[in-house]
């Protein structure tokens, strides 16, 4: 083999990894000369090595080099003023296009950036306190169950003494206090039980008076309380003597000794600071739920810190066994305790970022397609331009910049959507954390930036460069001839997968959006404005002898009707699983509501009794027989109505047999579907059960704050550490249908934008497939063709497409409820499809059926000139 | 062009072969080896990617060959107005640099070679 024969095939072989542009312009005469080269070498009896492998190598490194310039050329022209004004024509002249697009990325960049800016409240927060990027917080994680273990005062005595790397170590808990203003008012407050080192860890000094000092937690010091600004303004009027003066508090009275300036609300969202008890001899693994908090100390990071951490519970695991062998010490970021998130949630942000993301591409490759039509209809234009000296990259940046324009538009819109969005939350937000930021992060908005940019690039410069290129030569040449730019496989192919795409996701979407809304779609069978939910708290020992008395209490007070004790409000239901035995077979599972309730819950609540008995007062003792009765939904949709009394029930995992002995009515009703109505299943709250801290109670009255203010009073009258935290029950059902009504816009709005890209799309594709052939249609016609003939053949080949991609789409669609069990289309896979499908149909007929009338409108005698 | 750009090596050796009168691409290695002694210090590949920028930058075109080469398909290479004059700004910035170079060692410590 001659040396001109290797080195030729060499280069030939090398040029296929040469960016195309360059292989088609330059590649053959880079070979001739490398033949010429090597023939020379050859005729002058050069040896071949070293010429050989240093021609490889550079045909290698050059097409790494043509590849770089290939990608850096196309940034090369600047985007001009000229551009950018052309761009904003466009977005007139196309208004479909903006629009529809302009819609799509917006709902996309809003989802995108409010996660994102979710994302950054949660994992990375500004502290605003002096160093607060170096506060954090410490605590025993279970490795069993994945849970915080808070009753940790033994590990945070522990920690104070040896921990090196962290410094400042304070404790606190968060407890619930009735504020009683004498005989005139009783506020339910959060006050924070906080170690005196809390407020170095803040480093914020009082406004007025002093912190709390070590003294203040020694046994049988004077009761004391730092108070907040609020607090100082409202209840004291801001009064200059306030230290020294009395704040009642539960069962004891406190001291003020310090005002803390405004906005200081260390360490969540606080007013009030006690002393916190510590327990010097407190076994492990008990004491109070604490949070444990410390500053990292000079020249340490949280790796560092966790490193130590680690060791000092390794050494904890091996002294006590019993309490410390599941438990993993973590140091994490201030606001994660507060948060229940744990070093691994960190790492998850990126992925999620990402995966939510993917959501603006899905959009923005839709919007490509459309784009892509509209450059289609371009080509003759691009094809003149670049006749008239334009570079592919001018072009590609012309459409970048049209893009960018109304990617920006779009994401400034979407950007204003959350904001707005914040500012909402803003003002439901009645307790917010002192971290809380309800202004957008500049991190979002460099991300929405960023997004904006990449949504510019998938939708012009992608099309764009699709569609320039050699194709523009070509396209030149149909240019010239009159006739439109052939698009190929390609255009048939985004055709099928458009239409796929909108036959299967559509429906989806509508399915699993109205399954989500429907259950919403719940009424009470009561009404909701006579009753008031309150909830109480305190130490558990004194709790059976408050519900006594309190039972006692509010059946003497007028403003009651009746009252309940209940584990779970109306409206506020807990799911859990059952088995009934069903005659000799094996029991049935089912997954039902449950709730604990006293035996004058469904006379407070007015729910009739359908068959066999309600509750009654002996039931609650503790010796009675295990009963429970169940409702309506129940008895039709899981057992049958015949045969029910005296059937048991357990509550899985594993309980005793709970025996039917009565059915009522549903407390809740569907006016859409009576299936819809949650199976509920009744136990009865025994005398002194712990779950019963709910009550529930029938005003005589309209006034419930009025009422809320009596209940309290009788509270703090019955046990003044027992606070009870109410609310309306009609608030519950309001907070449901807010939440039924942000759903339903929602999901609404995905529809809407789904449905919106997935129509213009596919109107979009096939109407210029069909414009295509408009001169074809006239030529056809001048020669003798049947216009009804030809108008079939014009739909058939339109229609073929689109079947192919309804075909499958629904395969899609099946293929995709079959893996998801179900759960994708939720049963209403029939009527969705057909729906879809006639709309398809119907985009498409209209699509083609512009572009054929203009066809038949065209002068034969015109279109045969043109050939 | 915004401003005088500075030239690579294979791009200068270009436009010095095609300043005078056309050549093709594989008599401007020819010409840039006689040179260099026979090290231009570059190779085929090298130089059509030089050819390309140097067009793409409106530094040289493409005219006519001569009429003894007619029935060769090969592209002759000329410099431009824009050609000439960069590459007269890059001599005289090698010249500024040459100059100060000999000056430098000339006046070195250790006097250096002449």
């Amino acid at each position: 083999m001659s040396l001109v024969a290797i080195a030729s095939a060499m280069a030939r072989a090398c040029l296929l990894l040469y960016p195309p542009a360059f292989r088609r312009e330059w590649g053959a005469a880079l070979t001739a000369d490398i033949c010429h080269r090597a023939s020379d070498i050859t005729g002058q009896g050069l040896r071949a090595f070293p010429w050989l492998p240093r021609l490889f190598a550079s045909l290698l490194a050059n097409a790494v080099g043509a590849w770089v310039e290939a990608a850096s050329g196309l940034t090369r022209p600047s985007i001009s003023w000229l551009d950018l004004r052309l761009a904003l024509r466009m977005l007139v002249k196309y208004p479909g296009l903006t629009l529809t697009g302009g819609c799509g990325i917006a709902v996309a960049m809003a989802i995108v950036v409010g996660f994102f800016s979710m994302n950054h409240w949660y994992f990375n927060p500004r502290v605003p306190l002096h160093e607060g990027n170096r506060l954090v917080g410490l605590e025993n994680w279970d490795r069993q169950t994945h849970r915080e273990q808070r009753h940790s005062l033994y590990d945070f005595l522990i920690w104070r003494s040896e921990l090196k790397s962290v410094e400042d170590l304070m404790a606190f808990r968060s407890v619930a206090r009735n504020l009683i203003d004498g005989d005139r008012s009783v506020e339910h407050v959060m006050v924070a039980e906080m170690t005196p080192s809390g407020f170095a860890l803040a480093r914020v000094p009082p406004l007025t008076g002093r912190t709390l000092i070590e003294a203040d937690t020694a046994p049988g010091a004077a009761p004391v309380v730092v108070i907040g600004y609020d607090v100082w303004r409202t209840r004291f009027g801001s009064a200059p003597d306030i230290v020294g003066r009395t704040v009642r508090l539960g069962g004891a009275v406190h001291t003020v000794v310090g005002v803390m300036p405004e906005d200081f609300a260390f360490p969540v969202n606080h007013r009030f600071w006690l002393p916190l008890p510590i327990d010097h001899d407190v076994r492990p693994g008990t004491g109070p739920e604490i949070y444990v908090s410390g500053r990292l100390a000079e020249g340490m990071s949280l790796d560092s810190a966790q490193a130590e951490l680690t060791v000092l519970g390794k050494r904890l695991e091996g002294q006590l066994p019993g309490t410390h062998a599941q438990l993993r010490p973590e140091v994490l970021p201030y606001t994660y305790p507060f948060a229940g998130m744990s070093r691994a949630s960190g790492s998850e942000l990126g992925l999620m970022n990402f995966a939510v993301s993917l959501i603006l591409i899905v959009v923005c490759a839709n919007v490509a397609i459309l784009v892509y039509a509209r450059t289609a209809a371009r080509m003759g234009e691009f094809a003149v331009r670049g006749a008239l000296g334009a570079s592919r990259a001018r072009i590609v940046a012309q459409m970048f910049a049209e893009s960018l324009v109304l990617t920006t538009v779009a994401g400034a819109v979407g950007l204003l959507v959350v904001q707005l969005l914040l500012m909402e939350a803003r003002r439901l937000h009645r307790a917010p954390e002192f971290w809380r930021d309800y202004s957008l992060p500049p991190s979002a908005v460099l991300y929405a930036a960023g997004l904006i940019v990449l949504a510019a690039v998938i939708t012009g410069v992608i099309p764009a460069l699709q569609s320039t290129g050699r194709r523009l030569q070509i396209n030149l040449i149909h240019f010239n001839y009159g006739a439109a730019p052939k698009l190929g496989r390609v255009w048939s192919g985004l055709i099928v997968v458009q239409v796929a795409l909108a036959v299967a996701v559509v429906p989806i979407v509508i399915a699993l959006g109205w399954s989500q809304m429907r259950e919403l779609v719940t009424a009470p069978a009561f009404v909701p404005e006579q009753y008031l939910a309150a909830g109480l708290a305190g130490p558990q020992e004194r709790m059976a002898r408050t519900r006594a008395e309190l039972v006692r209490r509010l059946g003497a007070e007028p403003t009651f009707a009746n009252h309940s004790f209940v584990s779970e409000l109306p409206g506020q239901p807990r799911e859990g699983r059952i088995s009934i035995q069903q005659g000799l077979s094996v029991p049935v599972e089912a997954t039902v509501q449950t709730a604990a309730v006293d035996s004058s819950f469904f006379r407070t609540m007015a729910v009739a009794s359908v068959a066999g008995r309600s509750f009654v007062s002996s039931d609650e003792d503790e010796h009675a027989a295990d009963v429970v009765v169940v409702d309506r939904a129940f008895a039709e949709r899981i057992t049958g109505t015949a045969g029910i009394l005296g059937r048991h029930v357990r509550f899985l995992p594993a309980s005793r047999a709970y025996e039917i002995v009565g059915i009522v009515d549903n407390i809740e009703a569907s006016p859409l579907d009576r299936a819809l109505e949650r199976p509920t299943v009744y136990r009865v709250l025994k005398g002194g059960e712990q779950a019963g801290r709910e009550i529930v109670v029938r005003l005589n009255t309209v006034d419930q704050t009025a009422a809320a203010t009596t209940l309290r009073r009788i509270v703090a009258s019955v046990d003044p550490w027992v606070t009870v935290d109410t609310i309306p029950l009609s608030d519950i059902y309001r907070a449901r249908r807010f939440l039924f009504n942000a759903a339903a816009v929602a999901i609404a709005v995905a529809v809407s934008c789904v449905l919106l890209l997935s129509a213009a799309g596919v109107y979009a594709l096939v109407s210029f497939t069909v414009a295509q052939r408009t001169r074809e249609i006239a030529i056809r016609l001048a020669l003798g063709a049947r216009a009804p003939q030809l108008l079939g053949h014009v739909f058939a080949r339109a229609m073929r497409q689109i079947a192919i991609g309804i075909a499958t789409g629904i395969v899609l669609a099946l293929l995709l409820d079959a893996s998801a069990d179900g759960e994708a289309l939720m049963g209403y896979g029939g009527p969705l499809l057909s729906a879809m499908v006639g709309i398809v149909a119907i985009i498409g007929v209209l699509a083609a059926m512009g572009p054929a009338r203009r066809g038949f409108r065209i002068d034969p005698v015109a279109a045969l000139r043109g050939e | 062009m915004d401003g005088p750009i500075s030239l690579r090596a294979v791009e200068l050796h270009v436009l010095l072969s095609v300043v005078d009168r056309p050549r093709h691409g594989y008599a401007i290695l020819q010409e840039a080896e006689e040179r260099t002694g026979g090290q231009p210090g570059f190779e085929i590949p090298t130089l059509y990617r030089a050819l390309r920028r140097l067009r793409d930058a409106g530094l040289i075109h493409v005219v006519d060959g001569p009429a003894a080469d007619a029935g060769e398909r090969r592209e002759y290479w000329e410099a431009t107005a824009l050609g000439r004059k960069t590459l007269r700004a890059e001599l005289t910035r090698l010249e500024s640099l040459v100059a100060i170079g000999r000056a430098r060692i000339g006046h070195s410590p250790s006097g250096g070679r002449k």
